[in-house]
């Protein structure tokens, strides 16, 4: 008898986060244009997935997890944020 | 991460001889003149920015040679010095929004400042067609921790998710989840070894979350312990089958959290109807045809029956408007005596039927057209936490979403009917708490 | 009770507020319980400790049953002793919630007062209530005494608690046969308790300073060892209850035999199989036959999940016939319950024998001698080799 399990009844330690790579789920993806981007932080705000961080001189999506909503773009108060249709 | 305060444009809505933001902010700016062009106003698209937007890093700043141009720490306001400016003319041109203005006559650079916080254009605008988003106010109620990791099951523009973060932003570490299937179930339960988040979560049954909150609350209670119990889940949970519980463990005056995220059905087992769908709807138990025209009568409204039940606070929240809902979140957490509740309208591109990307739009406009009112009950009190000047119909919702689709004229008038009259009770309801108030002083 | 506690009563209790004077003294934490016909009293009286300051104990009436159990599963894995008590409706309320409390190996203890399950709708003693749940994964045990009844609670935590066990435990005992009567019974000191039962603790449990997920999604293989790792830890209750038991009667000086009581069973031809409050009236006739020089025995089972397999067959071994006195019918059957849980182990031990099946008591119906009588009789034909019927329902006849 080969038992795997640690606890007696489910439990999962907070520490190790689930993580799915829903980037791949997209059809579009935010393309943000550096010059345009005013920093206000409203993209990172609204977004769902809280892929948006500011990258110092802009913000932009992380495409790992990016599920392409487009939220962001819409939100964009400068429109520095374009979707773009993926390949 | 700093977030930027700035007016913007809500709706679309501007009739062409209208220039009365302009002309309310060139009365402000007195001498120098206004910041903000009608003509341009009227062109922008929804949620663009109409005037500077306090950038995080501004080109201004960066390009002024005397030092005259600050970041207000404080405000996120980008202010003028005008005793140190030189009149160079370096600033206009950085600006790449054009959002910098050059007074020939005092030859000194001037641009918005948001009018000390209560911009002029935003209440002289006759269409409520401008709002001022105040990003600082919004972030200062965020911790910086980042609890949920992305990469979760949500789908794409779903704002429960959008809620649920920003909620652990604002609950912090001291806190324990409770949830039971449904659609957010995916992000907090985890799978197999790995965490759903950083936060402590008890999976439930679908009917024993708020027995279960009530049980560790008590317990808590016994050894002395302290923290957020919060409980986030669905309106087919607390408006059906959790009733009776939620009922008796409001009356019981448990200390609990609860946020219902209202989608309007039982959204993760795929659209079927529960008590809060609006009348009309399209769903897989209310569906359209020959004999059925969606669902047939109105919905429970929750947050009232919460009223009746006098606990501790009460309030309604859209993913539009996450200031007001961080301020009511901040203080749900601070009642100490008894349950508080707030219902979060948080639409649904799937089951709803509407593009991924609208989802703040159709949370916004729910608001505007007085469909889910944001209201904050405490004290015996009720208030309105947010009142559109201009309340559009609520054909402007239904269109923006596939359920309603099928709606004729009468049927669209039967939802407005039932709107108008389920806002002028809560309007009665507030007016009434204000006349006692008046009597008593 | 002396404010102290430190010298034993003796008090004239009911069943119901024996069982309230046994959790009171194994100090729950949290308890949340529901009244309903006839355990009303529990509660009741518990409420009266708490209002005396006898009780430290969270008490909470909920709005029903199944909040109860969701309740207490909330303070259990949170690290708190808890305790409920309900019957017959009540019971099935909760029932998803027990089920669910079992799989999540959380010691909770509940006392439920047997009673019929509605249709047709009578509010009566009766087992069926205890029948229809005994697969949701709890230790039920059966008491005939009010004594017993207090002392099943306190070794109930103690067998519910010990970390090779942590399953959940029922203890039983018949509505107003038991519920309501009068009975001088024993009451232990605080102190003494005490020592038997330590503290509960308990780890992992929900505390933001140490963040988990309390049921995150597993797959099938994981959840099929989970399954495996209950039913093995249900099953060693068994042994393990007898040990307690040994180790009350050390301190208390009480003891009824652990898993089964046998009562004159060791040279006996024919056994008598009973459960609950019938049992005393079954002690009775036994003693009764025993003069009229018939060689019957009688074995009470105590713990009835799990069933007490090896101990039976161990008792049942030598045996000519016996007969099992159910007070239910297990429908699409056609007999009882515990008749067809006997007839497996005696299969599994290679015993054969006649096996009799009386279904009385349904209903609130009386268990006199006379009927025990009948049925000792009838076993007692069936071991001289006559022809016997396998299932009786004496009150029809």
């Amino acid at each position: 008898m080969k038992l795997t399990t640690e606890f007696d009844t489910p439990w999962a330690y907070s520490d190790k986060i689930l993580k799915l790579k829903t980037g791949e789920w997209k059809y579009q993806r935010p393309v943000v244009t550096e010059s345009k981007c005013c920093r206000c932080g409203v993209c990172s705000l609204f977004c769902p997935v809280g892929c948006v961080s500011d990258m110092g001189s802009h913000f932009e999506a992380n495409l790992d997890y990016c599920k392409g909503c487009g939220i962001c773009a819409r939100a964009c108060p400068v429109d520095a944020i374009e979707m773009v249709r993926e390949a | 991460m700093k977030l930027s305060n700035f007016v913007r444009k809500i709706r679309d809505v501007c009739p062409p001889d209208c220039s009365a933001c302009e002309k309310a902010c060139a009365e402000k700016m007195g001498n120098l003149g206004p910041v903000i062009n009608a003509g341009q106003v009227h062109k922008a698209g929804v949620y663009k920015a109409i005037t500077c937007v306090q950038c995080g890093n501004p080109a201004c700043k960066d390009v002024c040679p005397n030092d005259a141009i600050v970041k207000d720490e404080e405000s996120g306001v980008v202010r003028v010095i005008q005793e140190n400016c030189i009149g160079c003319e370096a600033c206009t041109e950085a600006c790449p929004y054009q959002n910098m203005f050059f007074d020939s006559n005092a030859k000194v650079a001037f641009k918005c400042d948001l009018c000390g916080g209560a911009p002029e254009c935003v209440s002289a605008c006759p269409y409520g067609a401008l709002e001022y988003f105040r990003g600082g106010t919004i972030r200062g109620y965020l911790n910086d921790e980042e609890y949920l990791s992305p990469g979760t099951r949500a789908c794409a523009g779903c704002p429960g998710e959008l809620i649920y973060r920003f909620s652990q932003r604002i609950l912090g570490s001291n806190t324990v989840f409770f949830g039971c299937p449904g659609c957010m179930t995916i992000l907090m339960t985890g799978h197999e070894t790995m965490a759903g988040s950083r936060l402590p979560y008890v999976s439930c049954l679908f009917t024993n979350v708020i027995s279960t909150m009530t049980g560790t609350s008590r317990y808590y209670r016994h050894i002395g312990k302290e923290a957020n119990l919060v409980a986030y889940v669905g309106d087919g949970c607390l408006s059906d089958i959790e009733f009776q519980a939620l009922s008796a463990a409001a009356m019981r005056r448990e200390k609990l959290i609860v946020l219902c995220y209202d989608n309007e059905g039982y959204q993760n087992t795929g659209n079927q109807m529960s008590s809060t769908t609006a009348f009309g709807s399209l769903t897989t138990t209310s569906p359209v045809g020959k004999e059925l025209r969606g669902k047939d009568r109105d919905s429970k409204y929750m947050p009232l029956i919460m009223v009746a039940h006098d606990i501790s606070y009460v309030a309604t929240a859209s993913p539009a408007y996450l200031e007001d809902y961080a301020r009511k979140l901040t203080k749900a957490m601070n009642v100490k005596d008894g349950m508080s509740y707030i219902h979060i309208l948080t639409p649904c591109p799937t089951g709803w039927g509407f593009p991924i990307d609208k989802s703040i739009d159709v949370g916004k406009l729910a608001v505007e057209t007085n469909y889910f009112p944001l209201w904050e009950y405490e004290d015996g009190i009720l208030r309105l936490t947010y009142k559109s000047d201009k309340p559009q119909p609520i054909s402007a919702y239904t269109k923006l979403i596939s359920r309603y689709r099928h709606m004729n004229e009468d049927e669209l008038q039967q939802l407005q009917r039932l709107v108008d009259k389920r806002f002028n009770k809560l309007g009665l309801y507030s007016q009434s708490f204000r006349q006692k108030e008046a009597l008593r002083t | 009770m002396s404010d102290k506690g430190t010298s034993r009563e003796i008090k004239v209790l009911d069943g119901n507020r024996a069982a309230a004077y046994g959790a009171m003294l194994c100090r729950p934490d949290v308890i949340a319980a529901y009244p309903i016909t006839p355990q009303s009293e529990v509660v009741e009286t518990l409420f009266s400790f708490k209002a005396q300051g006898l009780l430290d104990s969270e008490l909470i009436e909920p709005e029903s049953e199944h909040s109860s159990m969701g309740i207490l599963r909330g303070a259990s894995i949170a690290g708190g002793r808890t305790f409920t008590a309900t019957a017959a409706q009540g019971l099935l309320f909760m029932f998803e919630n027990c089920i669910q409390v079992a799989t999540q190996r959380l010691p909770i203890v509940m006392v439920n007062v047997c009673r019929e399950v509605a249709g047709p709708h009578i509010v009566v003693s009766g087992h069926s209530d205890t029948m229809m749940t005994k697969g949701m994964g709890w230790i039920q045990l059966h008491a005939r005494s009010c004594q017993e009844i207090l002392d099943l609670i306190v070794m109930a935590y103690r067998l519910a608690e010990d970390p090779e066990i942590r399953i959940p435990v029922a203890v039983c005992y018949d509505g107003w046969f038991l519920s309501h009567l009068w009975e001088p019974v024993e009451i232990p000191t605080r102190e003494e308790v005490a020592r038997f039962l330590p503290p509960f603790e308990t780890s992992p449990r929900v505390d933001p300073a140490r963040p988990m997920v309390f049921g995150p999604w597993i797959s099938s293989k994981v959840a099929t060892e989970y399954r495996y790792k209950q039913s093995a830890a249900i099953s060693r209750a068994k042994a393990k209850f007898d040990e307690i038991e040994r180790e009350f009667q050390e301190n208390f000086g009480r003891g009824y035999g652990g898993q089964i009581e046998e009562y004159r069973t060791d040279d006996a031809d024919i056994v008598l199989i009973a459960m609950g409050s019938s049992a005393s009236t079954a002690k009775v006739t036994v003693d009764k036959k025993r003069d009229e020089g018939l060689k019957v025995g009688l074995l009470r089972i105590r713990m009835f999940t799990p069933f007490p397999k090896e101990r039976l067959a161990t008792a049942l071994k030598q045996k000519k016939a016996i007969g099992v006195m159910d007070k239910t019918v297990y429908f699409g059957w056609e007999c009882g319950n515990i008749f067809l849980d006997v007839k497996s182990v005696l299969y599994s031990a290679g015993i054969k024998m006649p096996v009799l099946n009386f279904i009385c008591g349904l209903c609130d119906s009386d268990i006199t001698t006379e009927i025990i009588g009948r049925a000792i009789d009838a076993i007692d034909q069936a071991a001289q080799g006559k022809p016997y019927s396998e299932v009786v329902w004496p009150d029809l006849e």
